[in-house]
């Protein structure tokens, strides 16, 4: 079984749940983030929120996968002032709904004094919700900006196995680790990390507190790439347990923390009915539908 | 109507026959630049100019400093309207209605506004707008706003000018086309490119060839 924790689902096909539940993944974690293109009004984001909460949750169980999701103002748009104390307001009523399992992607973009003004507020909100948070670093300056980010996170007072911080390379993974927070990283077809890097990073580092995932959304990205890093863990001769422990048992249990699921719980397949709708919606077009 | 607006509107019936039916036609919404009507028309000019939609233009002396080559007649008709509407309204007004403009235009006519950013008096004020458009996914709307544009080198903070500079490495935008960029490099921006030099070698990948650029600058 495998769990891919940072995947933007609204931005996929129906093909792609399929494909990820033939290549084994069984339960995923849909981070708010923004859509390729800011938002210009408050109103957008609840229904984006609304969306990862009803029917993309509906969608996944289609095809047999958990669909878990957090809430979070991303670092981008956490820039644009006049929606940013809007959607605060909002997410002080989200975080408290089902399915919701930490606050984020949360962090630095710019790293600008607005970013982190945000960022700070949503460490406090994870903090009144008992939840978990996802953390975003950021692509341009990423080892300063992740060095920040874990001295803001150390600031806060949040316990670091509250934390996850993603998208980690060569050169910040040591610092996060050392930390006491979790370390994700981004499975890329051309940026980030890639498949082979990681295993390399796997045979230095080990598998505690490590995690993995595909970041997939609407850019150039492969809802495949845990299955796939798997794969090449298990061809370089990385131990089942240790491919175990990072593509499953570690994110089941750092989300866990929220105290939203029963780890145990993931441990059976989640019943498929196709016959389901959801509020009157199916996602067949026509086909028979599949009950398991 | 100010000068710059009338030199705009000029140089526009200079190359367009149906300018002057335009120009005219838009009236009622110049004076309502908030209103639907002038946004519409301000989307619709590609539209209406059809076959010259993408004809270069050659501007006059009066504006040869502010303006650049690559500039087509869309987005000189534009800047009139922008120029002829802004020019009826209040100072204080003026930034929040052109960040409107970008946030609700397409493709196209964020192009138009951040090209012709410079042209607006004291544009200074039209920082946020220029801070927001670097925010974009867009290759076109990110080149519009640095490349072969002083605006950036010009107004930015060192911050946002140092992010614009690597976004446009990040971009595969050469920053050599950032107007302005030799006069802005800092130890900073050094920093920040050796820092992704490193990055990438770490990585086992190739370094882009601005990083080195950024970095031997001034050496």
């Amino acid at each position: 079984m495998l769990f891919d924790p940072h995947i933007h689902m609204t931005s996929r096909t129906t093909d792609d749940y399929q494909a990820m539940a033939a290549a084994g993944i069984r339960a995923i974690v849909e981070p708010a983030f923004w859509l390729g293109q800011p938002r210009t009004h408050v109103g957008s984001f609840e229904d984006y929120f609304l969306a990862l909460l009803g029917w993309e949750r509906f969608r996944a169980s289609q095809f047999g996968i958990r669909h878990l999701c957090t809430m979070g103002l991303n670092p981008k748009e956490a820039n644009n002032s006049r929606i940013a104390d809007g959607v605060m307001e909002l997410l002080r009523l989200y975080v408290e709904k089902d399915g919701v399992v930490a606050v984020g992607e949360i962090g630095y973009d710019d790293v600008t004094p607005q970013e982190e003004k945000y960022f700070k507020a949503q460490i406090e909100l994870a903090k009144d919700a008992a939840l978990p948070i996802l953390i975003h670093t950021p692509h341009r300056d990423k080892k300063r900006g992740t060095e920040r980010t874990l001295a803001v996170v150390k600031e806060s007072g949040i316990a670091p196995e509250l934390v996850l911080i993603d998208h980690n390379n060569e050169e910040t993974l040591a610092g996060v680790l050392d930390s006491g927070c979790w370390a994700g990283h981004s499975i890329y077809p051309a940026t980030k990390m890639d498949e082979q890097r990681m295993v390399t990073l796997v045979q230095r580092y080990g598998a505690e507190r490590m995690l993995i995932n595909s970041a997939a959304d609407w850019g150039v990205s492969d809802p495949l790439k845990v299955p796939k890093t798997a794969q090449a863990m298990k061809d370089a001769g990385i131990s089942a347990e240790a491919i175990d422990t990072i593509c499953w048992k570690n994110p089941v249990n750092f989300f866990a923390q929220s105290g939203r699921f029963d780890a145990k719980s993931f441990d059976e397949a989640l019943a498929i009915d196709q016959r389901e709708l959801f509020e009157g919606n199916s996602v067949l077009r026509g086909q028979a539908p599949r009950t398991e | 109507m100010s000068e710059r607006a009338q030199l705009l509107r000029q140089l526009v019936s200079d190359s367009w026959p149906g300018a002057e039916r335009f120009f005219e036609r838009a009236t009622p919404d110049l004076s309502a630049p908030q209103s639907v009507g002038f946004r519409a028309l301000y989307a619709s000019v590609p539209r209406r100019l059809g076959a010259l939609a993408e004809r270069s233009v050659e501007p006059p002396a009066e504006l040869a400093e502010a303006t650049r080559p690559h500039w087509n007649l869309t987005d000189y008709t534009r800047a009139a309207l922008v120029a002829s509407a802004f020019a009826t309204q209040p100072d204080e007004w003026q930034a929040a209605a052109h960040l409107r403009l970008f946030e609700a235009g397409e493709i196209g006519e964020q192009v138009s506004l951040l090209r012709t950013l410079p042209l607006l008096p004291e544009p200074a004020r039209f920082l946020e707008t220029g801070l927001q458009a670097c925010r974009t996914n867009a290759r076109s709307v990110f080149e519009a706003m640095v490349c072969e544009n002083p605006f950036a080198a010009e107004h930015f903070p060192a911050l946002n000018f140092n992010q614009a500079v690597l976004k446009a490495i990040f971009m595969e935008v050469s920053a050599r086309r950032i107007e302005g960029l030799d006069a802005r490099i800092t130890p900073e921006l050094q920093r920040m490119a050796a820092g992704y030099k490193s990055e990438r070698l770490a990585a086992g990948r190739t370094v882009p060839v601005d990083i080195d650029y950024l970095i031997q600058y001034g050496a």
